[in-house]
């Protein structure tokens, strides 16, 4: 192994070595947390891999480009940065100890780079077949009795596998039960087969919740319109809809439209020429008949009085962002020669008592297929609001990310189908013959379970129940606790016709690493459902169908104590990316040659800023 | 970018015995220092961008700007200390154990008086030394203990057993103090013992043990002649 290149594995090793030990703890719903105290006396409690990884002190310039590099999945698919270190740790150590046999067996030395190389042709050209191919259709065998042929509710069980590994057991449920609700509610159609709630709640989430300290997280809730965190400083109630004025300056300011000269001169009665104008301001304000004014600055007193006397209700000092995306779901009008000043309707408006606090509810009419609702997040500690509002987002981003792959793969396969089906058919009717199934060769003829070809036959009747139907059914979803990494783990090692065997063994020996991790308590029960697992792929193979899947034990991976709780899932497609992203990150590192120290501050600009990422979003 | 996509199998073979224990060994002390510098990043110690200059370890800085290497200060030291070679009280712990598997129990009147004979710094030995003052006190016949009191300078564990008034002593030294005289002389004759020891020693690690023991008495000598002419 030629000395120079071995700087950066070495490097690599010790760097993600040690990050591994820092988040190895905290994997699963078993795991633990890490306390942060600042110099400043704050605690910081928390069990997010990306919130602990970029709260140590990194200061290695390859500690920085693996973290920049979980930042960037994570801003993807907002799971699985915990799993990325895990993983990388593994294949750098199979790399390492790959390297070293290969020096001494074979003649052309297989340096870290040669290796991470051909791991990264096997990322492009390979793994999306693999998981095509192998993976997803063995992913609905897994969801034993429960599935009920496959009749599960997904939206919950995706919501809860991804919530039940980072808040405590009893929020778990709370929160997932309150995220299932808002997209209910949200969704007023039901069966919508597009995913427009999903993409709206993920963009706008920021913007759709409220936060309330003090009380007990059961007291959370989905309110119906829009909840703004300020308190009405003019109030009067009203019912029914309401014309609202919308702007985001204060009133007093000269209006000056567009394209008008200013001349300025003094004048003996300004002031009184000042009142002047502003009484005309506000009595074409009257003539507008609004009955609500929305501010995103403090108006002047003087506004406040003429609502007071007008029964106009006054909310200053609003998120002006609220305010754009309240205007964009109302479709306001802009009024002539004023561009900072709109003019909508609202359905109602009333007074919040949320806590100790009074806040502003605004009644929003349906835009589109979507009904405005805000979720108020209620918890002893600010801490624990946070993390719960990073869970929640984190949540739509998920299933944002799932909804986006899943429709580019069913448009894909779409176009493909269309043009084998007569292939397709013709390849059934000889099955039928009684031709035993084969499942060697996937390449050839994609041998997917019935659902999956129900599917491709029920879409042009559109009689799918709703998107979450559809992706259920094309093996989206796979249960939580290591299934994927085993379906991977098999599939790679016994896939024949892809790549380098000792290339798929190295990446089938690393993907094992994230789910001993996470049963690393109980490492029997993992043992088992593996080898129980191996004995239904063997079934599979040699041609018996799998008939009954009630028979027998239920091969659930329940991280609680076996076989209880309810069904947890996770999108196929975050792992996936997740072992793409780690891939490219294996490549990014041992590409490096040499590490040069300067004497130049280092920038830190990881937190939340958009960077350029490498990682291409598969 | 160029994919290096090399197209032959590799022949895996298992590696052997030998290679399998270094594999090993060097995967254990990387484990050890990984998780020794997780945790010192939980404590809020920063990760540098340089390695240590004598093992390549990477280097932490804690929040007083020194730099630490987990693994010389950390994990060396903690093999160091039972390494005979490098540490003359597990030198002496093992030669006790030898003699004691070696010899017969020694005889009742060879076991010494009942008031616990003081180290050099007049403190009683701890347990550990006392344990190898008596396994190399067994061969030896029975003196009486010296009561010394403090004497700076010695780094010895070795008990002084020998009281023979200063005339006997062969050094030719000033008298001055009789307190450095009798430690000197004492010194002199663990250093005559270690020698006719040495001569008869078969194993090497019994060779490689005395030799440690005949440099630290010389040492010893030095410092005593030292504060003897300060």
């Amino acid at each position: 192994m030629c000395e120079a290149e071995s700087v950066s594995l070495q490097a690599s090793l010790s760097v993600v070595g040690a990050l591994e030990c820092v988040v190895r703890r905290c994997l699963g719903p078993d795991g633990g947390s890490v306390l942060f105290t600042k110099d400043t006396g704050e605690i910081l409690i928390t069990r997010h891999g990306q919130r602990i990884l970029t709260t140590l002190h990194l200061d290695h310039p390859v500690g920085r480009m693996v973290l920049e590099c979980v930042c960037a999945h994570n801003r993807v698919t907002a799971d699985g940065s915990k799993s990325f270190i895990l993983l990388l740790a593994a294949l750098l150590r199979g790399i390492h100890d790959s390297a070293i046999r290969c020096h001494k067996v074979s003649r052309s030395p297989a340096t870290p780079r040669k290796l991470a190389n051909q791991l990264l042709a096997l990322c492009w050209k390979v793994l999306d077949d693999i998981v095509a191919h192998d993976v997803v259709p063995h992913a609905s065998l897994l969801f034993g009795a429960s599935a009920d042929g496959l009749d599960c509710d997904v939206l919950p069980a995706l919501v809860r596998g991804y919530v039940a590994g980072r808040v405590g057991n009893a929020q778990a449920e709370v929160l997932t039960s309150l995220l299932c609700e808002l997209y209910c509610k949200f969704s007023q159609e039901k069966g919508s087969s597009t995913a427009e709630a999903i993409t709206f709640l993920h963009s706008s989430f920021s913007l759709l919740y409220a936060k309330v300290s003090g009380l007990p997280f059961g007291s959370s809730q989905v309110v119906e319109g829009l909840v703004v965190a300020r308190d009405w400083s003019v109030w009067r109630e009203a019912d029914g809809p309401v014309k609202t004025l919308v702007v985001w300056e204060s009133l007093d300011k000269p209006l000056i439209a567009m394209g008008e000269s200013v001349s300025i001169c003094f004048q003996q009665d300004w002031l009184l020429r000042f009142e002047n104008l502003m009484e005309e301001k506000l009595s074409k304000l009257q003539s507008l008949q609004v009955s609500v004014v929305l501010s995103g600055v403090k108006q002047p007193e003087c506004v406040l009085e003429w609502a007071r006397l007008n029964d106009v209700s006054v909310l200053e000092c609003c998120d002006s962002e609220q305010l754009d995306l309240l205007c964009e779901l109302t479709a306001a009008e802009m009024l002539p020669m004023q561009p900072l000043v709109r003019i909508t309707t609202l359905t109602s408006y009333s007074r919040l008592q949320l806590g100790g606090c009074r806040y502003a509810l605004l009644g929003v009419p349906p835009h589109g297929s979507l009904k405005t609702h805000t979720l108020v997040f209620c918890a002893p500690t600010p801490g624990q609001l946070e993390q719960a509002v990073c869970v929640s987002q984190g949540v739509f981003t998920m299933l944002q990310h799932m909804c986006r792959s899943v429709f580019r793969t069913r448009e894909q396969s779409n176009d493909t189908h269309s043009l084998s089906d007569s292939h397709n058919t013709h390849q059934r009717e000889i099955e039928r013959d009684g031709v035993s199934r084969t499942h060697d060769q996937p390449h050839m003829f994609t041998p997917l379970p019935d659902s999956s070809q129900s599917f491709q036959s029920e879409q042009p009747r559109g009689s799918i129940k709703d998107v979450w139907d559809s992706i259920l059914h094309s093996g989206g979803v796979i249960p939580v606790g290591g299934a994927f990494e085993l379906l991977l783990h098999h599939s790679l090692l016994h896939c024949s016709n892809h790549g380098n065997s000792e290339i798929r063994r190295l990446l089938a020996e690393a993907v094992l690493s994230v789910p001993r991790s996470l049963h690393s308590h109980r490492p029997r029960y993992f043992l088992q459902q593996h080898a129980l697992l191996m004995s239904k792929l063997q079934l599979l193979k040699q041609g018996h169908t799998l008939s009954d899947p009630r028979s027998g034990s239920d091969l659930r991976f329940d991280l609680g104590p076996a076989g209880s709780g309810p069904l947890c899932v996770e999108p196929i497609c975050s792992k996936h990316q997740l072992v793409a992203s780690v891939l490219q990150c294996v490549n990014r590192l041992l590409c490096v040659g040499t590490i040069i120290l300067t004497q130049t501050p280092v920038h830190r600009s990881l937190r939340g800023t958009s960077e350029d990422s490498e990682e291409e979003d598969m | 970018m160029a994919l290096n996509a090399d197209e032959e199998d590799f022949e895996w073979e298992p590696p052997t015995e030998a290679e399998m224990k270094v594999i090993q060994a060097r995967r254990e002390r990387q484990d050890k220092i990984s998780k020794l510098m997780g945790d010192y990043l939980l404590k809020g110690y920063k990760m540098l961008g340089e390695c240590c200059e004598l093992c390549g370890t990477i280097l932490l800085q804690d929040k007083q700007k020194k730099n630490y290497c987990v693994a010389c200060q950390e994990l060396d030291s903690d093999v160091d200390k039972d390494n005979p070679a490098l540490n003359a009280q597990a030198a002496l712990s093992q030669v006790r154990e030898r003699q004691l598997a070696s010899q017969p129990h020694p005889q009742a009147n060879g076991v010494l008086p009942t008031d616990l004979p003081l180290s050099i710094t007049g403190l009683p030995r701890p347990e550990h030394c006392e344990g190898a003052a008596s396994g190399l006190r067994a061969p030896i016949p029975p003196l009486q203990p010296a009561m010394l009191p403090n004497t700076s300078g010695s780094p010895a564990f070795v008990p002084p057993p020998a009281t023979q008034p200063a005339t006997s002593s062969p050094s030719v030294l000033p008298q001055a103090h009789p307190v450095l005289a009798h430690a000197e002389e004492a010194v002199l004759h663990k250093l005559r013992w270690a020698t006719q020891e040495l001569q008869q020693a078969v194993s090497v690690e019994t060779s490689i043990q005395l030799c440690s023991l005949i440099r630290t008495c010389a040492d010893s000598l030095r410092s005593l002649r030292e504060l003897q002419l300060s």
